[in-house]
């Protein structure tokens, strides 16, 4: 039997994909955090999800011209992931930074204390006693000192309502090499 | 005993000591290293056991440092690396971050080799695993693999191609000294090591780059580049204050089997880089044979290099090496030595391809 050659490539979205993308950007208040024109997605053949990035404004002269590198390992800002069937985005840990830039200005974060923080970014949920506050969902989460740690979203459990890790900067020791 | 190899490489200029004659283009990097004898003296074996390296290894070293500094770089491999990091100042002012550390428990102190190094005396917990790693503050870095990004010294606006990136500690710092505002093509051939570097860049915030997973030596680009920076493969004899167990772990065959890798990839740099554009190369050896050697062979082929002076402190490249000559221009390369600069060994050479 024939097996396909998995293949990589890195496209531009096609109008269904930006406008899935678009939305969901603006339904977390960051529709201009991130430079729509210059959104490449990284696809793999029969893969389940897309990364999605905002390549450097050099990416289509130098890149996709001069250089002619049609599949990419990776490029520029990394925003998220947009799953393949739904188009359901998922925001990146790099995008959490760009977003905690906002926060107490155009965003409601959520804030959780030095312990707290330490917590979190073990990928663990912080309870109410270490959380000075907590926005109404999905939304970056910032130390009381300033540190940007990722993404949570409200949870609850009875009347308790406490802080679970949507993706945290832990990632990088416990993954990312 | 006498050893020798022909090995697939790159053709070369050196010289035979009793036989000053150029050798005729097209011999490669490794016919011409398996000219080379190395004889290790009785000397050289007394030593070699001593403190647990492989014989041929001391007798290089006394041929290049001679016996007192052979005996100073063997009592310096036998104290560790301090651990040293790469401040980011793209995101940090470093003294900031020194203080921060210093509240954690961490002693630190500059390194003053590095503008962006610090070293790390003593830690309380993993300098690795703390809240300003995470936030891309700084990157665990050795001092001479900094200051190799330095003499690339990149400037904003260049493309800039870095041929053997990952895990990224000169391709992030390529990026922090101009701004994240150069365009950096990033490429490796790992693929576990490409997803560490895809993690330290997003980790530290840079944007303007790209990464490709490829053979750095069968890219279709030609004199695309304003800079290329080549840290290659090597057989890390520079790092045996990390890695003892490098005293014994590659034969002289595998150095000139390195060796004809690594021409390769040079002789590929030059094909990347534009007319007036840099080369860096530079490997985590003090073996002769992937460097001046390897420099001296593709200095042969293309006759539009030069060789530019390092500007950091170095002790220069050696000429006269066993029974072989190399180009004289290998001069300028230089090396750091763990006893001299208190770094890893190193072997840095530049070049500048001609207009």
């Amino acid at each position: 039997m024939q097996t396909k050659k998995k293949a990589v490539r890195m496209r531009k979205p096609s109008t269904g994909e930006l406008v899935a993308l678009r939305d969901q950007l603006s339904q977390l208040k960051l529709l201009g955090a991130v430079d729509l024109q210059r959104i490449r997605l990284l696809e793999i053949t029969e893969g389940t999800y897309m990364d999605v990035f905002e390549v450097p404004s050099t990416y289509a002269r130098l890149l996709e011209g001069r250089l002619a590198v049609r599949s990419p390992y990776a490029s520029g800002f990394y925003v998220g992931v947009l799953d393949k069937p739904t188009l359901r985005f998922k925001p990146s840990i790099p995008l959490a930074f760009r977003a905690c830039r906002l926060c107490g200005l155009t965003l409601d974060c959520h804030i959780v204390d030095e312990r707290g923080a330490l917590i979190f970014t073990y990928g663990k949920p912080v309870m109410p006693d270490k959380i000075i506050n907590i926005a109404g969902n999905l939304a970056p989460v910032s130390s009381e000192n300033g540190y940007c740690l990722g993404w949570g979203k409200p949870c609850r459990r009875d009347t308790i309502k406490y802080l679970c890790p949507q993706g945290d900067v832990g990632w990088y020791l416990r993954r990312g090499g | 005993m006498w050893r020798g190899w022909n090995l697939p490489g790159t053709t070369s200029l050196l010289y035979l000591r009793s036989e000053p004659t150029l050798l005729t283009p097209g011999a490669t990097v490794a016919s011409l290293l398996s000219r080379l004898r190395i004889r290790a003296s009785r000397e050289a074996r007394i030593i070699a056991e001593k403190f647990g390296y492989l014989p041929y290894i001391i007798e290089r070293y006394l041929e290049i440092l001679g016996r007192e500094e052979t005996l100073s770089l063997l009592e310096a491999n036998e104290s560790p690396l301090p651990e040293t990091i790469r401040c980011n100042d793209y995101l940090i002012d470093c003294k900031t971050l020194a203080d921060r550390l210093e509240e954690k428990g961490f002693n630190i102190k500059p390194l003053h080799l590095a503008p962006h190094g610090l070293v790390v005396l003593t830690q309380p917990f993993s300098i690795g695993s703390t809240l300003e790693y995470l936030q891309g503050y700084y990157y665990i870095q050795d001092p001479g693999s900094m200051l190799v990004a330095y003499e690339l010294d990149p400037s904003p606006g260049e493309v800039i191609l870095d041929m053997a990136a990952a895990p990224g500690g000169k391709a992030t710092q390529v990026l922090q000294l101009t701004r994240d505002s150069s365009h950096l093509l990033a490429v490796d051939i790992s693929r576990r090591r490409m997803r560490a570097l895809r993690s330290h860049m997003n980790r530290m915030r840079f944007t303007n780059y790209t990464l490709l997973r490829a053979d750095s030596r069968s890219l279709q680009f030609s004199s695309a580049f304003d800079r290329v920076l080549l840290d290659a493969p090597s057989s890390g004899e520079g790092i045996i204050r990390k890695d003892p167990t490098r005293k014994k772990s590659r034969s002289l065959q595998d150095i000139i089997s390195l060796a004809a890798l690594q021409a390769d990839l040079l002789r590929a740099a030059v094909s990347y880089v534009k007319p007036g554009g840099l080369i860096v190369y530079a490997a985590c050896t003090i073996a002769p044979e992937e460097g001046e050697a390897v420099v001296s062979s593709v200095l042969e082929e293309f006759e539009q290099l030069d060789v530019e002076p390092l500007s950091l402190p170095h002790r220069g490249g050696v000429v006269e090496y066993f029974n072989l000559r190399f180009d004289d221009r290998v001069r300028k390369c230089g090396r750091l030595l763990p006893h001299v600069h208190g770094t890893e060994g190193f072997f840095i050479c530049k070049l500048r391809r001609r207009r």
